[in-house]
């Protein structure tokens, strides 16, 4: 992460993973036309809930409080990978909504030190 | 009173309980009016009748249950089994990846064909390489009509709202729009009135 | 738990009056509501089928539970939605067996413990248990493929084709077998009177 950063220039804080996945959140559900943020994980595996937050925390290194992960933030080709599965009120526009929830993600992650992003995938699982 | 080695006009038992599974029909002199067959075809009947009373009864009994159950069910099944293909959605940013579900836009076309009255919409299929922006796809759609209704004005009103939502929700270059009228629905009496008197 | 106040559905949904294929469609398609008016439909009867095998009501929840997750799975690959009915019932029968199978050994366990089944009189059944009781109990002494073809017949109304295909026996196979189960239950009927 610290790469992507500019030379000389205090680095803003990027928060720990936690923080940086509840602010993602914020952002996502703050766009018109969201009205749902899909766990990351498939809904089955909810069940197992603990051994998500396990895996959260093998991969970040940094333990979660909550049990469900609705912004996936992973690794990819050297840069970030932040995955959102959303569900959209019909009277929005799908395609509207989803480039909206893609550049309310960038923004949120120029203010925590723009780091590499390699993907922000974004997934409208749901109209209605 | 039956004797399983009662003659029965020479017939076996199981063509007697074969012949009640077939509604008796085509009739079959050789066993109508034969006494050891009615009494065994009668026997048969009235077990029928007796099993099918306790059954109704008992599922009454769990109609009536609390709905948690129910739900309980519907937190289980997992929504993602039916998500089916990403349909991408154009982006100017070359890390932009966005798409819509197959089964969002399946649902869609559902609500749709829900807006417009006295059509149902049953199956959606999506053909074509729904992956690949710009490839062109045809959407076919079941659905059935309410008795008595002119077809093709209605089949003509629910293409346009199936138009509508598909350009409204998705980048799809629908080539055409195929609905196939399957089969003709009864009119219902509205459910909620003919349930709400019996809870009186 | 609180006492059983019987709550009735919401009725409000349109999707209660849909067909049955309508319904298989829409619910194979992903329409969760589509599914839940399925469940509403033939829950209770999967129901009553299951506590009818397994002789109790404390396992039917989660038979009938497991057999709405296995038919949301498989619904795409039913291809006549029409005979969901029958469908959803072979489904509560096979998994209501295989929960039966699970636990035979305790169930042998509490049979030497019981009376052995010539000392009860049919005559004293009729006064001591309801009449699904002494079913119940009657279907449990026939043999194991008997029973389940006349459950699949008589409850699931499944054709004999269905039952056949189920059971994986020859059409033939399942007309005796059906007609001995109704021999038996027969002769112990008279004997309820």
């Amino acid at each position: 992460m610290s790469d992507a950063l500019a030379p000389g220039a205090p680095p803003p804080d990027p928060g720990t993973p936690a923080q940086l996945t509840a602010q993602l959140e914020g952002a996502v559900l703050a766009v018109p036309g969201v009205d749902t943020l899909y766990s990351a994980a498939p809904l089955v595996a909810t069940v197992v809930a603990s051994v998500i937050a396990t895996t959260v925390e093998a991969v970040t290194g940094k333990p979660r409080s909550t049990s469900s992960v609705s912004v996936s933030v992973s690794e990819k080709e050297g840069g970030l990978k932040i995955a959102v599965k959303i569900g959209v009120a019909a009277p929005f526009a799908a395609p509207d909504v989803s480039r909206r929830v893609h550049d309310a993600i960038t923004d949120q992650l120029d203010q925590n030190g723009n780091p590499v992003v390699t993907e922000i995938a974004v997934t409208v699982a749901r109209i209605d | 009173m039956m004797n399983p080695s009662d003659e029965l006009a020479g017939h076996t038992f199981e063509e007697l309980s074969d012949y009640l599974d077939r509604d008796r029909t085509p009739a079959d002199p050789s066993i109508d009016g034969f006494p050891e067959c009615e009494i065994a075809l009668r026997g048969m009947q009235r077990l029928r009748r007796t099993q099918r009373a306790l059954l109704r009864k008992d599922v009454e009994r769990e109609s009536e249950r609390e709905d948690s159950w129910v739900n309980s069910i519907l937190q289980h099944i997992n929504l993602e089994a039916r998500a089916g293909r990403d349909i991408p959605i154009s982006h100017p940013s070359p890390t932009a990846r966005l798409s819509v579900t197959e089964g969002a836009v399946r649902g869609i076309l559902r609500a749709a064909g829900d807006g417009v009255p006295n059509i149902i919409v049953g199956r959606c299929r999506l053909d074509g390489e729904v992956s690949e922006p710009g490839a062109p796809v045809t959407v076919r759609v079941d659905a059935t009509v309410l008795e008595g209704k002119n077809i093709p004005p209605l089949a003509e009103q629910l293409r346009e709202a199936l138009y509508t939502a598909l350009s409204q929700h998705t980048e799809l270059a629908v080539e055409a729009v195929d609905i196939t009228i399957r089969d003709l629905y009864q009119p219902v009496p509205p459910p909620a009135k003919a349930k709400a008197s019996s809870d009186e | 738990m609180m006492p059983t106040t019987p709550i009735r559905a919401p009725l409000a949904s349109p999707f209660e009056s849909f067909t049955d294929q309508t319904l298989a469609d829409r619910a194979a398609d992903g329409d969760i509501r589509a599914f839940e008016a399925l469940v509403r439909r033939y829950g209770p009867l999967m129901r009553v089928y299951a506590s009818r095998v397994l002789g109790s009501n404390d396992e039917m929840d989660d038979v009938v539970q497991e057999s709405f997750i296995t038919a949301w799975q498989q619904l795409p690959t039913l291809d006549n939605g029409a005979a969901v009915r029958s469908w959803l019932m072979r489904i509560v029968s096979r998994k209501s067996v295989d929960r039966l199978r699970a636990r035979r050994p305790h169930l042998n366990v509490d049979l030497t413990d019981a009376p052995a089944p010539e000392s009860h009189s049919p005559h004293r059944l009729a006064e001591v248990e309801s009449q699904t009781e002494a079913l119940t109990r009657v279907l449990g002494d026939l043999p194991e493929d008997q029973r389940r073809c006349w459950m699949l017949r008589e409850l699931a109304e499944c054709s004999y084709g269905e039952i056949a295909e189920e059971l994986e026996l020859p059409v033939s196979t399942v007309r005796g077998l059906l007609a001995r189960a109704r021999k038996t239950l027969l002769q112990e009927m008279e004997e309820w009177r």
